[in-house]
């Protein structure tokens, strides 16, 4: 514990400072409110995000985007240096996700043919976080080129494993999987670097996010894509901290969404009971299993201070009020009403 | 040789077309230092960087490129290999890009045929493996292909998702063989019913696995297909060789044309970097830079010999008096040679500021003093002298090298303080002492070291008095803790220690009440700054200040105390020096009846004090050193004066 205590207590400060900077359901409330794209943008001027959206560059769909982006990028960078060893590790580790996302934009662009420029607008720069490439990825003409490059950083082995499907099935379904797999394989493993009690509550927060993953994916292949439960059974996360093989396995076998929640232990099914049956809700899905995870968040910071979890939920409360104020700044920009916006919230409703 | 370089700021103009002749002298000049000039303010409307930010990115890309083409080949160039290059950067780039591209082109076609033949063996391997779990069995392999109620399979798995495929196939009744592990896989047969087969397709598809099936062309019996197999593998690993062969002779023969190339893009990459940092109006050219005093004349002359229309203009040596202290001009170390072969131990510290001392002759001195103080041996320093001179001359390693002349220095100082201790190789019975006998008078020693400690400490408050006044930093001079109020106390503090050591006991009330008036200046520093300047004295935090300033006298008068008794350390480790002399020897004599016990222990013996010992005490100086000395007076937060210089040329601070 005194381990902890020393570990800790300089971040643990850092973090209770910048939640403070959290905007609260009333803001998110009122930017949902707001007249349109300017509106938002305006008014997210005179929260803690106004330094971030200064520039001309910000009033811009895209630019505020990538402009809360970097704002989020920037907390981890934060927690990342007010941190040592493995914790830190494990928040570059979080962190890296970002560069995953961007990874999946380039082989996106490459895959559907588009213009490489897509991926670059898309880019999350991670600075020093990053292991890609950025610019001879921007530049690769096609997959193999890709997996050339990725030879030598954490992304290789993945890729190149998943090059024979992609081969013959000419779809990203396959390199995304092997990529998304292995992305937290090694999150998990370093998670696992942490020790005592702080390993086990890391462990314990991270296999609630990777339930919350299961069920999501679970429900999109075995009901849009229709795979088999042996197949889709491989896409699943292991350590899961209620969904063992067995009820993902019952899950995969289901044929409906009625099945599938059934399967469930009681209380993801308690999460997912505002979701509805019919397969043309399942975007309510993701908004359902997004509440959730803030609501472990939340709850995490009322537990005990000295440990790497109240860190990650920290990060996991920015991710998801920045992942919110992109939808706000996308729904604005075709004026949808507040009344529209707000059930596709992760912070309302929570 | 106290304090860096003058240095001088000068500005060149020249016209359009004459900038890149102008820039080429100036890096075969290697005496300036290129300031990023469109960065400072004050220019007029008008002025501008020049647009080359592309060429700067192009210039990058080339030098990655080159690298990591080098590299492959494993080539190391290094930067005396690199010589004179044509400066033309817009010109040159498409011709460098073209062949540099051409040349990784061919490399890379290598590279991908031998990893084409990597992925190959990989499956040849697992066939082998295959075949190997087949060969006792007298079936045709065409008879297995066409198992009726059986389904064969074999691939590769990612040794990663082994555990998640045997979980996926947990209802479907199958048989999973693991043939190895290579690097990356398993080679894997999996055997299930035929009703099933879509099943375990699924399942293996999920799991990544790349299907190895035998080869339609190699049949018969498996022990004659293992044969055919093997040939092929060893077909195979001769194709793999001969790659490899070809890429050790692209490297031996392309070896002089990938110098040539990394010369002309370092030139140019280097040139439009400096290119970038000038300004540009539409017809006059402006570069800005740092140049040594001394070498101004030599670069101004340097530069009318190739561009006789070039203006130039010196500003004055940097003046803070003239207000702000610059904090841009880079530091150049001026010491005589012989000295900076010690400048390591400033620069582990930090880079002495333009407006600091440069502390490295004190630094020397005081090193080797303090060294020989705690390690005063004739016989043990002269091995640590010889073995410097030997490092200094002969080590392949380049650290050593650089630490070889101070290694030398500290053997030397040792040698001295053995002849003042009467102490070689441990034994204080071969010469007698020349001063005194560690053992023998420890209070003297100990007092010794902590008035030492004094005058070491004294030195810090002078050099930061000195460099606060060398700043213009009146506060700094009068009411710094190592300021003259700081120093003030502490000689007074001194002084009336020693009077009570001496007795003199009546000197105590005065010498409390001087002790106040230093530390009330210390203590009120800023409210007397602000009167001396003509503000009102009242400090900006309010009230809250004299709390600080409070824990700040109480922390500095405690810092002043433990700071000169941390010098105690210098005796106490003479002692200890002896002491280990004397164990070293008690053991050699427990050992007398042992044959070679005795010369066996005290060569073992003093081997482990100079390696051991030498290098606590070498610790133990530079420890007190840092934190007692220069963290009176010493920022080290310089900034290293870096001159624009092309390859192929010596730099300034080289010659």
């Amino acid at each position: 514990m005194n381990t902890e205590l020393f570990t800790y207590s300089r971040s643990q400060a850092m973090t209770r400072a910048l939640l403070g900077y959290l905007l609260s359901d009333g803001q998110i409330r009122g930017l949902a409110a707001a007249e349109d794209l300017a509106g938002v943008v305006r008014n997210l001027r005179g929260t803690a995000y106004g330094p971030w959206l200064e520039s001309s560059e910000a009033e811009t769909l895209l630019g505020a985007e990538r402009t809360l982006d970097s704002s989020v990028v920037d907390a981890y960078e934060r927690i990342r240096d007010s941190l040592s060893g493995a914790p830190q590790s494990l928040i570059v580790g979080l962190a890296r996700r970002f560069e995953l996302l961007n990874l999946l934009a380039v082989l996106r662009a490459l895959v559907r043919q588009r213009d490489p420029q897509e991926a670059a607008a898309l880019w999350i720069p991670l600075g020093e976080m990053s292991t890609l490439p950025r610019e001879a990825l921007l530049r690769a003409t096609d997959v193999f080129e890709v997996a050339r490059l990725l030879q030598g950083t954490p992304y290789g082995p993945a890729l190149h494993h998943a090059l024979d499907r992609y081969r013959q099935e000419r779809s990203l379904f396959p390199l995304e999987m092997s990529l998304q797999v292995d992305y937290y394989r090694r999150l998990w493993t370093l998670a696992e670097g942490l020790s005592g009690q702080d390993r086990s509550s890391a462990l314990r927060l991270l296999g609630l996010r990777y339930d919350l993953l299961n069920i999501e994916w679970v429900i999109r292949f075995r009901l849009l894509y229709h795979l088999s439960p042996e197949e889709l059974f491989n896409y699943t996360l292991p350590h899961g901290r209620r969904l063992d093989n067995t009820t993902l396995r019952r899950m995969a076998s289901a044929n409906n969404l009625t099945e599938i929640v059934a399967a469930l232990p009681a209380v993801y099914q308690h999460v997912l009971a505002g979701v509805g049956r019919e397969i043309d809700e399942i975007w309510r899905l993701g908004v359902a299993l997004g509440r959730e995870l803030r609501r472990a968040a939340q709850a995490e910071l009322l537990g005990y201070p000295f440990r790497i979890t109240l860190q990650i939920a920290y990060l996991w409360l920015k991710e998801t009020e920045v992942r919110d104020l992109e939808t706000i700044l996308e729904a604005k920009q075709y004026r949808r009403p507040a009344e529209e916006i707000e059930p596709l919230l992760f912070t309302l409703g929570g | 040789m106290w304090r860096p370089a003058p240095m001088r700021r000068i500005s060149l103009l020249v016209l359009d077309d004459e900038l890149l002749s102008t820039l080429g002298r100036l890096g075969e000049l290697g005496a300036l230092e290129v300031i990023d000039a469109p960065s400072l303010e004050g220019w007029p409307d008008g002025v501008r960087r020049p647009d080359v930010d592309r060429l700067v990115a192009e210039y990058e890309r080339l030098n990655d490129q080159l690298g990591r083409v080098a590299g492959t080949l494993g080539l190391a160039v290094s930067p005396e290999e690199l010589g004179a290059a044509p400066l033309a950067p817009e010109t040159l780039m498409p011709e460098i890009a073209t062949e540099l591209g051409e040349l990784d082109g061919e490399l890379q076609h290598l590279l991908d045929e031998r990893s084409a033949i990597d992925d190959r063996l990989e499956r040849l391997e697992s066939v082998v493996r295959q075949l190997e779990l087949l060969e006792p069995l007298e079936v045709d392999l065409a008879d297995l292909r066409n198992l009726r109620f059986l389904y064969v399979t074999a691939g590769l798995l990612p040794a990663e998702n082994l555990t998640r495929l045997e979980q996926s196939l947990y209802d479907v009744p199958h048989v999973l063989l693991l043939l190895g592990r290579s690097d990356r896989h398993w080679p894997v047969v999996v055997f299930a019913p035929r009703s099933r087969q879509q099943a375990i397709d699924a399942a293996l598809r999920g799991a990544f696995l790349e299907r190895t099936e035998i080869p339609a062309d190699v049949s018969g019996a498996p022990s004659a297909a293992l044969a055919q197999v093997r040939e092929r593998r060893r077909l195979m690993l001769e194709e793999r060789e001969s790659i490899g062969a070809k890429l050790s002779e692209l490297a031996r023969e392309r070896r002089p044309e990938i110098v040539r190339l990394a010369s002309f893009i370092e030139a140019n990459r280097r040139l439009v970097n400096a290119l970038h940092d000038c300004l540009t109006t539409q017809h006059v050219r402006g570069i800005v830079g740092w140049v040594p005093q001394a070498e101004l004349d030599r670069l101004l002359a340097g530069v009318q010999s190739r561009v006789s229309t070039a203006v130039s203009y010196a500003e004055g040596p940097p003046d803070p008096s003239a207000g702000d202290v610059p904090s841009d001009v880079p530091t150049k170390l001026s010491n005589p040679s012989w000295l900076r072969a010690f400048e390591p131990l400033t620069g582990t510290y930090g880079l002495p500021t333009y407006w600091e001392v440069d502390p490295t002759p004190l630094a020397a001195v005081l090193f080797l003093l303090m060294f020989g103080a705690m390690f005063g041996d004739l016989g043990q320093g002269a091995v640590l002298a010889l073995l410097g001179l030997a490092a200094s001359r002969w080590s392949i390693l380049q650290t050593w090298r650089r630490l070889g002349p101070i290694l030398t220095g500290c053997g030397l100082s040792a040698m001295v303080f053995g002849v003042f201790y009467g102490s070689v190789f441990g034994s204080e019975d071969i010469v007698p002492a020349l001063l005194i006998r560690p053992l023998e008078h420890i209070p003297l020693l100990l007092g010794i070291a902590v008035a030492y400690g004094v005058v070491l400490m004294s030195l810090g408050f002078l050099l930061n008095i000195i460099n606060a006044h060398r700043q213009h930093n009146l506060r700094a001079v009068l009411f710094a803790p190592y300021g003259l109020a700081g120093l003030g106390f502490y000689w007074i503090a001194v002084g009336l220690a020693i009077s009570l050591l001496l007795g003199r006991v009546t000197v105590l009330a005065t010498g409390l009440v001087l002790l106040c008036i230093p530390l009330l200046l210390i203590f009120l520093k800023e409210p007397l700054d602000n009167y001396l300047n003509g503000k009102s004295p009242s400090p900006d935090e309010g009230p809250v200040y004299f709390l600080q300033s409070g824990v700040e006298v109480f922390d500095t008068t405690v810092r002043y105390l433990s700071n000169t008794l941390s010098f105690v350390r210098v005796g106490a480790f003479a002692i200890t020096h002896v002491g280990l002399g004397l164990t070293v020897f008690t053991l050699a004599a427990m050992l007398a009846n042992v044959p070679l016990g005795r010369p066996l222990v005290l060569v073992l013996g003093n081997a482990l004090i100079i390696g051991l010992e030498g290098l606590i005490v070498g610790i133990q100086a530079l420890r007190l050193e840092y934190y007692e000395f220069f963290g009176k007076f010493f920022r080290g937060d310089g900034r290293p004066y870096h001159p624009f210089v092309l390859p192929g040329f010596v730099e300034d601070a080289k010659q």
